[in-house]
Formats: C-alpha cells, sequence, structure tokens
C-alpha cells in the first residue's frame, strides 16, 4: 500500500500529488446519448458518470403530480464502477440518500412551475468511481439538464472538501482540501457542498463524517471556491456545446 | 450517436497526469485492483539551500505560509530549505555529498542513519519511503521521525510527483526493478539540477555530489553505468572515520544470505504460504494466537486459541520452527498421541547448551545432543505414567503473522568469544544472551568482540533462516558496564519499553511559566476561579508513604448538623495544568504511568507538576478536584457532588505518623477527631465491600531500604499493613467508584473505565487440586463471594503464613485488570472482579497515571465544568489509549519487580543468610521456594542440592519429589524449609540474583 | 443592452426594466436571465395583448430559444401538450357503453411526440338527444376521432367532445378492412362490399 494521507504534512502533496486546493481533472460532454432528451458524460479525475434526462412527460400513474414538475432520480452503480464488486439493491440507504439530495437540489432550480402534472426523470449511470460522487453526479445532471433544455434559474455545481486531519486528532496545521478521490474518503472528514449560480449561494450541503467544528468554515470556504472553479470549467463546456449547434444552424 | 472517445492531443494535462495501478489483497483475501490517478508536477522543490531554482515555487499551505516559512515559526533554524550547502564529505567526495539511499540500504542499516557521528543530509525518495512502509512500519516510523528533527537534515522528496523524474513501469518490469529506476533517475536529476542551479547562481564552488546507497549489486553496476555516484552501504560506511563502530551496525541480513548461500544445510521447515495460512485459520484446521515461552522451560511454548479452552503446548525447537516470545503465529495441532502434559522440569538454556561455538555451523543440528536427551527423558517420564495428568494438545509453528521483534538487552555470552590476540580486531560472531530468558541467543557478528566483554548492550534480531539455529542480529550500542547502576537501571528500562529520557522541550514549554512560584490566584474573579469551590477553610490533610513527593489525594471529614458525616476526598486538578493535545499531554499519554524503581523514579509529568504544583503539599493553596459525599454514620452514602475546587492542606502525614497520632488519645484536635472519623467509616466501607464479596489479595511487598541515592541498598523489609493505609484506600476505592459511575452516565460510550473480569475455572484447577491433595482444603471459585470466604478458610493452625501463600498463589491466577472504554463492552463486562464493585475506573492519581487525567477531563466536562476534548469523544482514540496505558502499566510493574529483584540481590550481596521459605512449586528436577522475609521466590535444581545430583523420583499427582542417593529429602508442596541465601551472578541473564540452597526440607524439619 | 448571442442558463440578458420576460427565460433580481442554453432572441411585443391601455409602445420581449428548435422544426413541436379548446386528432383505442378511451395523436397542427390518453363520455359524443347515443353505434376501435377538449380532466385522462358538426370519426374501417367513406351524419359505407356502419360522423371540409 502507497503512502497514507498522514503523509501530507512532510511536503504539502496528497496522495496523488496535487496540492490542497487543486481540482482533478474535470472532462465533461453534452449530448452523449441522441435518444434522450438531454444527456452528458463527466470525468471528475476517474469518477465517471453518464448522465440522461428523459421529459418533463406526463406523469402516468393516478394519484401522482401536481402544478409543479417532479424530479425522479434514479441512479445506478455499475458492479464494476468500485474496487470491489458489489451489488448494490434498489433499497441501499446510501443511494436512497443522494437520490433524494439530488431530486431536492434541482427541484429548486428548476423552473418546474412551468411543467404542471409532469415528471423530470433524472438517470444517472455511475462508471467509475473515485471520490467526490455526489458532486459528479450533481454537476452531470446539470449539464444534461442544459442539454434537455428545462428551464432552470441558474446552474448547480458541486464538489467535495476535507480536511488533511481526521476528526480527533487535534492537528493545528490541518489543511482544508478540495476535490477528495476514494482513498482520502476513506480517511478524511469530508463534505460535499453544490452552489447555485455565481455566487456563493449555497444549495447543497452534505456531510456524513465527523469534523472538528473550528476546521467546518475552512472546509466550506474551499469547498465553495472549488464550486466556482467547478463552473468556470463546466460553462465552457456549455458555451462550447451551444456554438455547436448555432453553427450546425447556420449550416 | 455521439461517440465518448476523446483524444488526448488537445488536454493540457495529459502530459501530467498519469495513473498508478497495482493489486493489493485484502485481509479476507479477495484480491482487488486500485487505480489511481497521478498529477505530476514541476513545483517540488529539491530543498538544497544551495540552489535558487526551486525557491520561488515553494508550496503553501491552507493559511498561505510557505512550508519553509512555517518551520521558521515553530522556532526551528530559519533554513530555507534543509539539505545544508556544505555538506559533509568524505575521503571519497571531496565536495561534500547528499546521500540518497535506496529500500535496501534502510533495512538494513536504519542503524546507522540515526547515528549523530555521521549520515547528514539525506534524500528520502518518496519511492524509497513507500517501500520501506511495504516492508517494515516500525522502521518507517523511525525514518519518518529522523525526517522530522531538523538536525539531521533528512528531506523526503516526492520524485514520483514531480514530472521529469516519474518513472512508468516497463511492461514485465518487476516492481523492484521500476523502483531502483527510479531511483536512479531522481539521483541523476538532483545531480543535474544542482548543477544547473549552481550555473544560474554563478557560484563558483563545486557542487555536492548525490551519491546512492545501495546494498543491492545490479542497482550498482547499472548505476555506475549511468554515471551515477554510487556504493554499497558497506564501502560508504568503510570510508567514515568510525567505522568499526558503524560497521557492526549494518544488519547481518543482506551479508549473511551471501554468505550461507553456500550452506544450504535447512535446519527448520518451510513457513506455509500467506494464503494457505489463512484459509487454513478461516477453515479451522489452523489455529492463530501469540506465542508465549515458559519462564521455566525455554523449549516449551504456549499459545492460547479460541478454539481449545487449554493453551496449546509447542514442545522442542523443531515445532517451536523460529517463533519468538511474542510474535502472532500460526500453529497446527499435532495428532492425539502426540499430547503431553506440561513439563514438569526446568530447562535453561544456558545450562544445556553451555559450550557451542558461534561460528562453528556446520555441524549445527536443530536439536542439540544435551537437548535431545533432555527432551527423551521427558517424554519416558510422560509415558511411564499410569494416568496421564493433563494431556494437553501440543502443536507446532507453521507460520508467522507478525513478529514481536523489539531490541533486546543482553550481553555477550563469554565463551563464545575468541580471545586469542592473533586474531586482533577481525570480526566474529558472538553469541549474545539475552536478559529475557525466554529469547534465544543471538547471534552477532562483531570487530568489538572484546570491549563488549562484560558489558550490557542492546542489540536487534534481524532474521531468523531456515538454516540458521540461532536468530541473527546486530549490536546497537553499550549500556556500560555489568552490575553498574546505571548500565543495570537503563537496561531495565529498556527492556520493559519504559520511557525514560528527560522531557523534550515541547513538553516543559507547556508548564506554566511562573514556575516554583505559581500560586493560586488571590483574585477570585481571574478565569482560574471560574466554578471552583473554595474549601481553603476546610481541614484537610493527606496521608502517604513516607517521603512521598507527589501527593495526589487529601481527605477530610466533618460532622453535619442534620447528624450525618461530610467526607471529600481531593484530587490534585492535573489537568488544570495538561491541556488535552499538547505537547506535554501526547507525553504523557505515551508514557502513561510514573515508574516506581527502587531508587529511581521515572515520572510521567515533569517534576514541577508532580512534586509542586498539582502535588497536594501542605500549608499552600492548590487547585483540586474534590468528590464530597454526605454520609450517615454507618458509612451509607447519601449525596455526592463534584467540583473543582481550591484547598489548603494542613498536615502532610506518613501512614506511620497518622497511624500514631490517631492511637494517641490525648490528642483531641480537630484535625485528629476527622481523621478518626475517617479511620471509622473506612472500616464500616471495608467490611461492606467484603460482604460483597471483594477479594483480600496478597502480593509479596517488601521495601529496599537504601540511606542516599548514591549508595547500595543496605537492608530488606517487608512492607506493613497499618490502618491507616486502609483508611486512604478504601476511600480512594469509593472516590474510584463515584466517578466510574458519574462519567459513565454521561458518556455511555467513551468513559474511560477499568476492569477486572472474572477467572476462568482453569486457572484456578491446579491450586484447587493442589490444596485438595495437600491439605484436603477446598478453594471454590464460582464467585468471588465464595472464592473470598474458602480463600479465608485455607489456614493451618501451626503455620500463619500458609494463608497468606495461598493468596499468593490465588493472586496469580487471576486476570489483569485492564482499562477500557466503556462502548467497547456490554454493561456486564465492567465488573471489577477483585473489587467486588459493578463499574470502576481510576480517578484519584492523576499524577502518575493518564487513565486518570482522561477520567478527570471526562468528569469536568460531565458536571459542565469546561468542554469534553473531541478527542475523548472519539471511540477509536481511547481505545488506542487504553492498550497503549494498559501495556505501560504492565511494564511498569514488571520493572518495578525486576528492580527490586536487582537490589534484593545486591543488598544480599556477599551475605549468607539462613531464612525460612515456603515450596511453592515442584517440577521433577527442581522445585521453587518462595521466602517471605525478601519476597523473593527462586529455584533449587536438584543438581544444586548435591553433587553427583541425587536421583530423585517425583510424584505429580501428590506434589511430592523424593530424592535418593547422595543426598536423601523429601520436598513436599506448601511445606516450610528452611534455605541458604546467597548471591549469585546469573550466568546465563548476567544479573545478580539470589540463590537458595536446600540446608532442611519439611520432613527433616 | 448588448446580451450574448448563445445564452447559458442562469445568465442574466438585461433589466426587467427594459425588456419583458419571453419564453426560456424569467425574472430575477430585476434581470432577465436565461433559463435554457440557447440563442437569444429579441422581438417586439404583440401590441394586441397589451390592449390600448398604455401609450408607450410595450417593451420588447427577450427570449432564449429552444436550440433544438432551429435544428429541426419537428421536433420543436414536441412539447405541445393538449389545453382546453384545442382541437385534436385521436385515435379509437378501445369503447365500452359508457365512454370510449381514444389516444390523442395531433393538437391542433401539431403532432405529438408521445401519444396522450383522452376520453369521450357518452353524454359528450354529441350536443342533442344525449340520451340515445350509443357508444358501440357512434365509435369503433381503429377510428381516427376529430374531438375538441372540453378540460383537462383526470390524472390520466383528457376529457374531449364530438358534440358539433365538424367533430366525429374521420376515418374508418369496415369490419372487412376496407378504409369506408361517410354518407351520412351517422353512417360510413364500405366501398367493396356496400355494407353501412354507423357511426358519429365529422362533417367533412
Amino acid at each position: 500500500m502507497p503512502l497514507d494521507t498522514s503523509s501530507y504534512s512532510l511536503a504539502l502533496l496528497r496522495l496523488d500529488g496535487r496540492r490542497w486546493n487543486e481540482l482533478r481533472r474535470i472532462h465533461a460532454q453534452i449530448s452523449t446519448q441522441a435518444a434522450a432528451d438531454g444527456s452528458s458524460y463527466l470525468e471528475m479525475g476517474n469518477t465517471k458518470v453518464i448522465c440522461t434526462i428523459a421529459g418533463p412527460a406526463e406523469v402516468r400513474r393516478t394519484g401522482g403530480g401536481g402544478s409543479d414538475a417532479e424530479i425522479k432520480v434514479e441512479i445506478d452503480i455499475a458492479g464494476f464502477s468500485g474496487v470491489e464488486r458489489k451489488k448494490r439493491t434498489k433499497t441501499d440507504k446510501r443511494v436512497a440518500e443522494m437520490r433524494y439530495t439530488i431530486a431536492n437540489a434541482f427541484s429548486s432550480s428548476l423552473l418546474t412551475h412551468l411543467y404542471p402534472r409532469s415528471t423530470i426523470q433524472i438517470t444517472l449511470h455511475i462508471l467509475s468511481q473515485d471520490g467526490s460522487l455526489l458532486a459528479a453526479c450533481l454537476n452531470a445532471a446539470t449539464l444534461a439538464l442544459i442539454d434537455a433544455g428545462i428551464p432552470m434559474t441558474d446552474y448547480i455545481v458541486a464538489c467535495t472538501a476535507g480536511s488533511t486531519s481526521s476528526y480527533s486528532s487535534n492537528d493545528e496545521s490541518a489543511d482544508p482540501l478540495l476535490d477528495l478521490n476514494s482513498s482520502e474518503e476513506m480517511e478524511l472528514p469530508f463534505l460535499t457542498v453544490g452552489t447555485l449560480g455565481a455566487g456563493e449561494k449555497v444549495s447543497v450541503l452534505v456531510m456524513e463524517t465527523r469534523a472538528q467544528i473550528g476546521r467546518l468554515e475552512g472546509m466550506l470556504a474551499v469547498g465553495v471556491d472549488g464550486c466556482k472553479q467547478v463552473r468556470e470549467i463546466l460553462d465552457q463546456v456549455v458555451r462550447r456545446h451551444g456554438k455547436k449547434l448555432v453553427n450546425s444552424i447556420v449550416e | 450517436m455521439t461517440s465518448l472517445k476523446r483524444t488526448t492531443v488537445g488536454d493540457p494535462h495529459s502530459t501530467n497526469i498519469s495513473s498508478k495501478v497495482f493489486v493489493r489483497s485484502t485481509k479476507s483475501g479477495k484480491v482487488q485492483k486500485i487505480v489511481r490517478e497521478l498529477y505530476l508536477r514541476q513545483d517540488i522543490p529539491c530543498s538544497s539551500t544551495l540552489c535558487t531554482l526551486c525557491l520561488s515555487n515553494a508550496p503553501a499551505d491552507a493559511n498561505g505560509i510557505a512550508l519553509e516559512d512555517l518551520r521558521c515559526l515553530c522556532s526551528i533554524p530559519a533554513l530555507p530549505f534543509i539539505l545544508s550547502d556544505r555538506p559533509a564529505g568524505t575521503k571519497a567526495f571531496p565536495n561534500g555529498h547528499y546521500l540518497v539511499p535506496d529500500t535496501n540500504a534502510l533495512l538494513s542499516g536504519m542503524d546507522l542513519f540515526e547515528q549523530t557521528s555521521a549520515f547528514y543530509d539525506v534524500i528520502i525518495l518518496q519511492t524509497v519511503l513507500e517501500e520501506l512502509r511495504n516492508r517494515s512500519i516500525p522502521l518507517y516510523n523511525r525514518l519518518v521521525g529522523l525526517t522530522k528533527s531538523e538536525e539531521k537534515r533528512f528531506y523526503v522528496f516526492f520524485n514520483d510527483f514531480r514530472l521529469e523524474t516519474y518513472v512508468v513501469r516497463d511492461p514485465g518490469e518487476t516492481i523492484n526493478d521500476r523502483n531502483d529506476r527510479a531511483v536512479r533517475r531522481a539521483v541523476k536529476w538532483y545531480g543535474e539540477h544542482l548543477q544547473q542551479a549552481m550555473k544560474a547562481a554563478g557560484r563558483t564552488k563545486r557542487c555536492p555530489s548525490i551519491v546512492m546507497l545501495s546494498d543491492d549489486k545490479e542497482n550498482l553496476q547499472k548505476a555506475r553505468k549511468a554515471r551515477i555516484e554510487a556504493c554499497s552501504l558497506h564501502d560508504y560506511v568503510s570510508g567514515l572515520a568510525d567505522a568499526d563502530l558503524l560497521l557492526d551496525m549494518i544488519n547481518e541480513l543482506r551479508e549473511g544470505q551471501d554468505a550461507r548461500a553456500s550452506h544450504g544445510a535447512l535446519l527448520y521447515p518451510e513457513y506455509f504460504t500467506k494464503s494457505k495460512m489463512i484459509t487454513g485459520v478461516k477453515a479451522g484446521t489452523l489455529h492463530q494466537g501469540l506465542f508465549n515461552v515458559s519462564p521455566y522451560n525455554y523449549l516449551e511454548g504456549s499459545i492460547r486459541v479460541p478454539a481449545f479452552e487449554r493453551a496449546l503446548v509447542v514442545l522442542g525447537r523443531e515445532n517451536m520452527n523460529r517463533a519468538v516470545q511474542g510474535d502472532a503465529v500460526v500453529v497446527e495441532v499435532l495428532p492425539k498421541d502426540q499430547w503431553k502434559a506440561p513439563s514438569s522440569k526446568i530447562i535453561e538454556e544456558e545450562a544445556l547448551n553451555r559450550n557451542e561455538n558461534a561460528d562453528a555451523d556446520e555441524q549445527e543440528a536443530v536439536v542439540t545432543e544435551q537437548e535431545q536427551r533432555a527432551l527423551v527423558e521427558e517424554a519416558k517420564k510422560t509415558q511411564g505414567k499410569s494416568i496421564e495428568r493433563y494431556p494437553q494438545p501440543t502443536a507446532r509453528v507453521v507460520g508467522i503473522v507478525k513478529r514481536n521483534w523489539r531490541q533486546y538487552v543482553g550481553h555477550v555470552d563469554t565463551t563464545s568469544v575468541s580471545l586469542s590476540t592473533s586474531e586482533g580486531r577481525r570480526q566474529q560472531t558472538v553469541f549474545l544472551i539475552t536478559m529475557d530468558k525466554r529469547i534465544p541467543k543471538i547471534r552477532v557478528r562483531t570487530r568489538q568482540a572484546r570491549e563488549l566483554l562484560g558489558k550490557r548492550v542492546l542489540v536487534t534480531i534481524d532474521s531468523w533462516d531456515r538454516d540458521s539455529r540461532y536468530p541473527i542480529g546486530h549490536f546497537v550500542r553499550s549500556l556500560g558496564e555489568l552490575e553498574t547502576k546505571e548500565a543495570e537501571t537503563e537496561a531495565l528500562l529498556l527492556e520493559h519499553d519504559v520511557q525514560y529520557r528527560p522531557f523534550p522541550k515541547a513538553v516543559l514549554d507547556c508548564l506554566p511559566k511562573e514556575g516554583h512560584d505559581w500560586k493560586v490566584p488571590v483574585n477570585k474573579s481571574e478565569l482560574s476561579w471560574k466554578d471552583r469551590r473554595d474549601l481553603r477553610d476546610l481541614l484537610v490533610c493527606s496521608i502517604d508513604p513516607p517521603g512521598c513527593q507527589d501527593i495526589d489525594d487529601a481527605l477530610h471529614a466533618r460532622l453535619l448538623p442534620n447528624g450525618n458525616v461530610e467526607v471529600g476526598v481531593h484530587i490534585a486538578d492535573v489537568t488544570h495544568f495538561v491541556k488535552p493535545d499538547n505537547a506535554m499531554d501526547s507525553e504523557a499519554s505515551g508514557r502513561g504511568t510514573t515508574v516506581y524503581l527502587v531508587d529511581k523514579r521515572i515520572d510521567m509529568l515533569p517534576m514541577l507538576l508532580g512534586t509542586d504544583l498539582c502535588s497536594l503539599k501542605p500549608y499552600v493553596e492548590r487547585f483540586a478536584f474534590s468528590a464530597i459525599w454526605e454520609m450517615t454514620p454507618d458509612a451509607d452514602v447519601v449525596d455526592v457532588i463534584f467540583t473543582k475546587s481550591v484547598i489548603r492542606s494542613r498536615e502532610a502525614f506518613s501512614y506511620d505518623q497518622a497511624q500514631r497520632r490517631i492511637d494517641d488519645m490525648s490528642q483531641k484536635d480537630q484535625l485528629t477527631v476527622s481523621m478518626r472519623t475517617l479511620l471509622m467509616l473506612s472500616k464500616k466501607l471495608r467490611k461492606k465491600r467484603m460482604d460483597a464479596g471483594a477479594l483480600n489479595l496478597a502480593s509479596p511487598e517488601v521495601k529496599v531500604q537504601i540511606e542516599n541515592e548514591a549508595s547500595d541498598p543496605v537492608d530488606v523489609e517487608v512492607k506493613q499493613q497499618l490502618d491507616t493505609n486502609s483508611l486512604v484506600e478504601e476511600f480512594m476505592l469509593l472516590a474510584n467508584i463515584s466517578v466510574a459511575g458519574k462519567i459513565y452516565n454521561a458518556f455511555p460510550q467513551t468513559a474511560m473505565l477499568r476492569r477486572h473480569s472474572a477467572p476462568p475455572a482453569s486457572n484456578f484447577q491446579e491450586l484447587q487440586n493442589q490444596l485438595k491433595v495437600r491439605r484436603g482444603l477446598e478453594l471454590r471459585t464460582d464467585s468471588s463471594r465464595a472464592l473470598a470466604d474458602s480463600l479465608d478458610t485455607c489456614v493451618d493452625p501451626k503455620e500463619p503464613f500458609f494463608n497468606t501463600l495461598v493468596r499468593i498463589m490465588a493472586t496469580r491466577c487471576m486476570m489483569s485488570a485492564e482499562y477500557f472504554c466503556s462502548g467497547t463492552q456490554t454493561f456486564s463486562e465492567y465488573r471489577h472482579y477483585g473489587l467486588a464493585s459493578e463499574i470502576y475506573t481510576h480517578f484519584t492519581s492523576p499524577i502518575r497515571r493518564y487513565a486518570d487525567i482522561v477520567a478527570h477531563r471526562q468528569l469536568a466536562a460531565a458536571i459542565n465544568y469546561e468542554q469534553l476534548d473531541s478527542s475523548l469523544h472519539s471511540k477509536g482514540k481511547l481505545e488506542d489509549v487504553c492498550k497503549n496505558i494498559n501495556a505501560r502499566h504492565r511494564n511498569a510493574q514488571m520493572a518495578a519487580r525486576a528492580s527490586i529483584e536487582y537490589y534484593v540481590g545486591q543488598a544480599l550481596k556477599g551475605r549468607i543468610v539462613e531464612e525460612e521459605g515456603y515450596v511453592m512449586k515442584v517440577f521433577s528436577n527442581g522445585f521453587t521456594v518462595f521466602v517471605p522475609r525478601f519476597g523473593i521466590e527462586s529455584l533449587v535444581r536438584l543438581g544444586d542440592l548435591a553433587v553427583p545430583e541425587p536421583e530423585a523420583t517425583f510424584d505429580g499427582e501428590n506434589y511430592v519429589l523424593k530424592t535418593a542417593g547422595s543426598r536423601t529429602e523429601t520436598i513436599v508442596l506448601f511445606e516450610k524449609v528452611v534455605v541458604k541465601i546467597s548471591d549469585q551472578k546469573e550466568e546465563s541473564t548476567g544479573k545478580r540474583k539470589v540463590r537458595l540452597e536446600l540446608v532442611r526440607s519439611g520432613s527433616s524439619l | 443592452m448588448a446580451y450574448p448571442s448563445i445564452a447559458i442558463p442562469g445568465q442574466p440578458l438585461g433589466l426587467s426594466s427594459q425588456y419583458a420576460s419571453g419564453p426560456g427565460t424569467h425574472v430575477q433580481n430585476a434581470h432577465i436571465c436565461a433559463s435554457i442554453l440557447g440563442p437569444v432572441v429579441e422581438y417586439a411585443q404583440d401590441t394586441k395583448a397589451s390592449s390600448g391601455k398604455t401609450r408607450d409602445s410595450p417593451p420588447p420581449v427577450l427570449s432564449v430559444q429552444r436550440s433544438a428548435q432551429l435544428v429541426s422544426n419537428d421536433a420543436a413541436l414536441t412539447n405541445v401538450l393538449p389545453e382546453v379548446d384545442a382541437v385534436v386528432l385521436a385515435r379509437v383505442t378501445r369503447i365500452n357503453p359508457r365512454q370510449a378511451t381514444v389516444a390523442i395523436l395531433v393538437v391542433g397542427e401539431t403532432v405529438c411526440s408521445d401519444e396522450f390518453q383522452g376520453l369521450i363520455r357518452v353524454q359528450d359524443v354529441r350536443a342533442t338527444e344525449k340520451d340515445k347515443v350509443k357508444i358501440f353505434s357512434s365509435f369503433r376501435p381503429g377510428d381516427i376521432v376529430r374531438a375538441q377538449v372540453i378540460s383537462l380532466g383526470d390524472q390520466s385522462n383528457y376529457y374531449l367532445s364530438t358534440a358539433g358538426n365538424h367533430l366525429g370519426v374521420v376515418m374508418a374501417t369496415s369490419d372487412g378492412g376496407n378504409t369506408m367513406y361517410p354518407i351520412s351524419w351517422k353512417e360510413f359505407k364500405d366501398p367493396v362490399t356496400g355494407v353501412t356502419e354507423s357511426r358519429k360522423v365529422a362533417k367533412p371540409f
């Protein structure tokens, strides 16, 4: 096993050679699936996610539907995505939690009142997991929703932030970390933060590990800052896609 | 359909990203393939002060403080970079050099790198650090320790993250080859980089060489081909000034292997493969456990495994298969016809293999002739018996899960050293005999054999190969002459892993600045007075052993108007001074406990706190943590409160003084009256405790009288028990129990508690049988109450000491008490068996025990005095703390015992005394005698009775040993004997020990 | 105010005092912001809608067009939903004495990408003599019906009506499988067999 996170203090380098405030490489594509109403493919390091959108479509079942569109999220974690081949059941609590978080986040950012009694189905396929899974899902869903042309007030972009010291160690010089990979997530406290728009408006904040309250502010600040960086990258991807569309019309 | 494929050409990062793929297997045997990203960069500095290129991109942490500035802030020399600009050189490298060791060099020479005479300016490559970590965690920790010390100038260079030095593993290349190549690449880059840097800076001075140290011949060859400076550790050290000394410290492993490869005589069976062991253990065909060697017979080991109620016995060197005391091993149970009773014979390595030649490998067999003979005799005896006493399952070691090798203290076996002058300083192989009899002799190659004779030395075991009868090790350092107080004390401390070095500066910096002038603030509005009760007008006093400086506890009692009594126990408020997680706290946590030796005390906390500021000295105001009860005159607790307080002790009594004052009826002052009240209550408390089934156990406690620190011991006396001893004890127990309940209620998952589990019935089996056979007495062990009662019936009207003897022996059958974190056990497991209490903790001695400090913090949080530190919320953290302090506590006790043993030996030096003793154990070729007068227990071998050795018949069922021939004696268990006590230097351990000779046995008494 | 040629969601396009918010935009903090990705289009507001109350010319409307609308006109219409009073074309899927279930295929002039389910209840088949209507003599499964949406209905059905001369069956096949032609307001005739079948016939244009 290679070095663990405790080696950070030796040279202020993380396990994969990044500094504390560096994102992993983000690569994204829009409109990858012609059959879907909207789709995207996103890589954050080795975390790879495909997102497809179906809808807004009419509510089929009886008894549901209201004055706003309902957002349904389905997450499919491929068996080969993790280190160990694991069969996840439908009732997996962690997946359910992610689905709920994503649905909740987008029902506030999408203009759902334009589509009464309809559903917007977000389907996420996770091809590879290497940390920051929820953040990657949120980003991929944002791109796919843009592709689907569903009106929204602004993008939701997300990333993770952690701390170099575990909860119980009283390390004075604990640094906050940006965009954790899976080995860091396993050892360190971290949170997922999602912001709406260019400002510092936090719309998603999830933390499942314990962290000392004093370090939280730093982690959050780094996370929000990271979201800005992510937003810039996604912005370019969206613009490039928009240009391509306009060009194809002109031709 | 859009293709997700993309070209990497357009990606600006593509050259900087690589990935690392490796396969690992988990504990459960699964194989995992791990893929990790690597971000290669160019801003990793070389850290040489010669280089100006790298200065600009020194990394910064989140506070914007560059790493190097950070070092300055921590009052560390204001060097911008670590590696010096004038590194030391040798003849071969006159311009000075930076050393780059590879993994092998570190594995074999870690002791060298820790030397202060050489090995400065060392570059540790990330590749090497990772490899070392995989190979040996302790070595890795030592290396990380080195990189953190400023004066050694060790720098960790993350070569695998730097673009220029990153090496991709070629297909078909082994990982070792790849790592070696990475090391060479880094060395080359460093050389080029420095040259460039020098040029850029326009310096004229010659550039220091970058020297790769490696013990791998192939690696060295390849390095030379690539024109990289490289040499083997051996060659490098030979060029240093104190080469002789340093050469000994190179690990034998590699050299030994080369030399021995030709021999090929394999003495031990091969270990099973890891996977075979794992599957075997899982399937239940193999068993895993800790290997323990019998202190009486070095050829007999035992392993407790969950599958068997009785310990598995491992007999003989071949079955032990290179396992050393404390190793985690995997064993295979032997067929039932090979099961044996545990040995009833004393076998000491020294006695059997006295004259072996350490160099003579050729005729080596696993089992020497003498050993063979001893074993055969043994076997005959067991088989000849009509009824087998306890046929115990036997096993053989088939693999080692984890070695428990550490540094051992010992001395060179005189007989193994060749003294002929012609040999001069030639390297020779000697045997090193460790102080711990359970550790086999260690074969050490040294050039300084003659200097080391008669010295206490520290060695480590490096390896134990199949073709070597003894483990191979190397010499670390010499502690001094045998039998000098300094050397022996240090040996003792090392052997018991007691941290005895002076407190580092960081710890002393945590002390209050006022030093000895610190006083309780007069102004009550001061922060430290917050939530503190002013108890200065209470008549508080302390009762301790004479000469006690670290006074943990003080007491008071006063009558209340309603007829009840208020009793207060005041404990030194150590946590006021020791704040969680500062340097002092972590040092104390590491030390775990104060260690009391006969002539010395190894403090857990710095002197200033332990003996002054925290110590509840008389006549001065001190901060305390008080537990105050309201009790009825029948000692029933009505109410209890806990509070931080300020007290002023009126007097510090010794047990003796207090007793005299209480007994002196003419004294009628308030203090004495309150002490009498306390005594009265304590007796009632004790009675209640005894009724509940608390055990009154005994251990032989003696006290060594020393006139002053420097002189030799004068006399040995058995400690006396006074009423006042139990007065203090009862109230401390009460306080501990009350606090335990309080903190458990407040923190059900993370309270620091102490438990003493009920011993399994099988522990008492032997003693029960002995009592039944010899005295017709019954020992009932179904509950602590039953045990306490039946112990009371074990009396011999003619022999008042008999009861104590039984109690001593019963104590040895008990489990040891341990600290634990409440969340790790179910409530029913919290019981303290010996004290018959549902719940217990340690609260009353925070100056000398770390557990008490934790309890203090938790209690303070429980009464809302302060916030609980986060580290005390974490179950995992607390478990680590418990594990450590349990081990430290045990070690401290053993060290104290060893110290007493040593001094008893010294006190008896040159004296010959006849004294009464009692037979505690009977073997087929000897017996142990306990002498209460000195609290010593020692072996008497048959061979010691008379020359030639008398014939003996051993009746194991009745515990009788009859000798005939040259001397006729009958040795019966529990009987009184008279022994002659003299001192003797024990050859096997180099310790001065008492030697007992039988004068009269019970039959002839 | 200069707005970009392509807007991305959340991007401010202009002040809400200067422009009116059109499709694909929303108003946030007094700014017109894009809510979808696409080219920005500005056009004058429909004067009819704002009658004559304000004398000033109404502010121009900013709208972001769905990129797909430009790419293909057909696709642009996929998102049309039936609304009340819309005239739809639907296929009868099944009938029972109380109602006919239909699948709405075309809303107005737009072909739906998805079928919507609708209901024609027996009392909505024609305007007069409602009590005499029999579903099986008005519709048969497979008929194409022109109908008007009278209500968004319940969770699963739009309620349609064929009360009106221009509404009713426009295309029908006979039992023999031949396409029939209308011969009266309540009959279709098979041109091959000459058999007539009764339907609620829509008045041909």
